[in-house]
């Protein structure tokens, strides 16, 4: 099964650069910069990782992660964000985010782990499904 | 000459009698002795005019009908001379023409007595003037103080103003420049995981290519160093955003009445690391030292950064000593931080203020600190000092307000 990740961030080269490295690395990758766009996207194409910035003109990115989180529980969605407030941080923990990673992102590495552990935490559900289901093989819960 | 002068004692008043006759000035001189009035006398208006330079009298008595110069000519001299203008004029004169006291009003005078006068009224119309003139005094004195005040506090508004305006500017710019930033940074990673699919295809190639492109060497060896190149160029970008964040306040200062000794003690541990090798450090605290009104975390950045430099600056010293001593001068605490290092070339003093500003080599250190330091001492009410000899050492003085308690001293 592969990985699906989307990636939102109201500035195009940022979601061109991040969508072309998770390629790369072998997930099928897919960005979005119009926030309100990705909410449709994510209930009519299956996503495992998102990935969004919090400071966003049209939106900010805490409501797109209550939507999401309301869609859809255990999509886990990475923060990552330049400058932002104390208040804003809080809720993203408060609403479920996975974690916050700070713009400039010094080494891609730590939003590729971060993405390894959504990956982990998927991969430890579908062992327990596969216990629970008796070994019978499963399509993805999604 | 003067006639008679007698020994003026604290807080008596000056009279200074100018009248071309003799027995006016023992008739003045009797009504007006007793309380504690000195007198003084001038028989013409040329000599009461050079009196009143010596003696600087509170009030002066002046006779109208002089020969030679009137007492409307000294009046005229006397008010069109701005060290004397403000000294009231009391005229005298045998006249009682409403003209004449008309015209001695208009010309200056603050009171006219018709001679032969009633010598309880002339003391109460001296006394009078005297206590007007007294509480005019008061009323300068204030004025000057509150402009002090009003200065003082006007500076600090405007220092105020200026961080402020400097935050949100350098919110919006550490916002704008960080994205850019990011994606560079991100696609030379990128770019550099590709890089390391290619790298061997290339080896490859080139390893059966021999003679023909004679560049691919070159550019197997350089793209790395273009990467490393870009990767550096993005890192020094961030530290300087970052260094501008300070600039910028996360809503309200957070003021408290802080100690002054915690604060210094707290920036010279933080800074353990960087003195702990070669600098000895010498500590005086005076007791009883004021508290301050502060952000005590703005404070010890200043402080952190004015003892860092120092370090620097005493790198190379064989006894490097760092002196720091708080006391206590007038309303406001003094902490001298001192070091025995480098010392800074007179050229440039007056640029250790300037934003980005640094004598340190490229890409250490942002130029930052001691514009924002600054800024951040005005901001409180206080002022930064410095003093500098080239290999003999700096001197830095913070100076900060002492915090206003609203219970009464002792």
């Amino acid at each position: 099964m592969k990985i699906r990740v989307l990636i939102v961030d109201d500035e195009q080269a940022i979601v061109d650069n991040l969508e072309r490295h998770f390629r790369y690395l072998g997930y099928e990758a897919k960005g979005i910069s119009d926030p309100h766009q990705a909410i449709e996207v994510i209930k009519t194409e299956n996503y495992h990782v998102v990935i969004s910035d919090i400071r966003m003109p049209d939106m900010n990115g805490t409501e797109l992660l209550k939507e999401i989180k309301e869609y859809n529980g255990a999509i886990s969605v990475i923060m990552i964000t330049g400058f932002v407030t104390m208040d804003n941080v809080m809720t993203c923990m408060r609403l479920g985010a996975q974690t916050c990673i700070f713009k400039p992102i010094e080494d891609l590495k730590v939003l590729e782990d971060a993405v390894g552990e959504a990956v982990n935490k998927l991969n430890m559900w579908q062992g327990i499904f596969k216990e629970v289901a008796g070994y019978k093989e499963l399509g993805t819960p999604f | 000459m003067a006639v008679e002068v007698d020994e003026p004692k604290i807080n008596e008043h000056k009279i200074l009698v100018i009248d071309d006759s003799i027995i006016e000035h023992k008739v003045l001189g009797s009504c007006l002795r007793g309380e504690n009035y000195v007198c003084h006398y001038a028989k013409s208006g040329p000599e009461g005019i050079e009196l009143v330079g010596q003696v600087q009298p509170d009030i002066i008595i002046l006779d109208i009908m002089m020969p030679g110069m009137s007492g409307y000519d000294v009046c005229d001299v006397l008010k069109s001379d701005s060290n004397y203008s403000g000294i009231p004029i009391i005229f005298i004169s045998a006249s009682e023409e409403t003209c004449d006291k008309v015209k001695a009003l208009e010309l200056g005078g603050v009171d006219f007595i018709t001679k032969p006068f009633d010598k309880t009224e002339i003391k109460a119309r001296v006394n009078t003037h005297l206590r007007i003139k007294s509480l005019e005094n008061q009323m300068r004195e204030h004025m000057d103080n509150l402009e002090l005040m009003v200065e003082d506090r006007t500076k600090q508004l405007i220092a105020q103003d200026r961080m402020a305006q400097i935050g949100v500017l350098s919110a919006g710019v550490a916002h704008e420049i960080n994205n850019p930033t990011a994606f560079i940074r991100g696609n030379i990673q990128t770019f550099s995981r590709f890089w390391e699919d290619l790298e061997p295809v290339l080896k490859t190639y080139q390893q059966h290519q021999e003679g023909e492109s004679h560049m691919i060497p070159f550019i197997l060896d350089e793209i790395p160093k273009i990467i490393d190149g870009i990767e550096e160029g993005t890192s020094r970008i961030h530290k300087i955003v970052n260094g501008l964040k300070s600039f910028v306040h996360g809503g309200e200062s957070q003021k408290a009445i802080t100690s002054v000794d915690e604060m210094v003690q707290s920036s010279l541990d933080l800074c353990h690391n960087i003195l702990k090798n070669n600098v000895k450090v010498d500590l005086t605290i005076n007791n009883d030292l004021y508290s301050v009104d502060v952000d005590h975390q703005k404070i010890e950045q200043v402080l952190i950064n004015i003892i860092t430099n120092a370090a620097h600056a005493m790198e190379k010293k064989k006894n490097a000593r760092l002196i720091l001593d708080c006391h206590n001068h007038c309303d406001e605490i003094n902490i001298v931080i001192k070091d025995n290092g480098c010392g800074i070339p007179e050229e440039m003093m007056h640029k250790i203020w300037d934003p980005f500003y640094t004598t340190k080599p490229v890409g250490k250190g942002t130029g930052l600190g001691m514009s924002i330091s600054r800024g951040i001492i005005e901001e409180h009410g206080g002022r930064i000092d410095l003093t500098s000899e080239i290999n003999k050492g700096t001197t830095f003085i913070i100076r900060l307000p002492k915090a206003q308690t609203l219970e009464k001293e002792g």
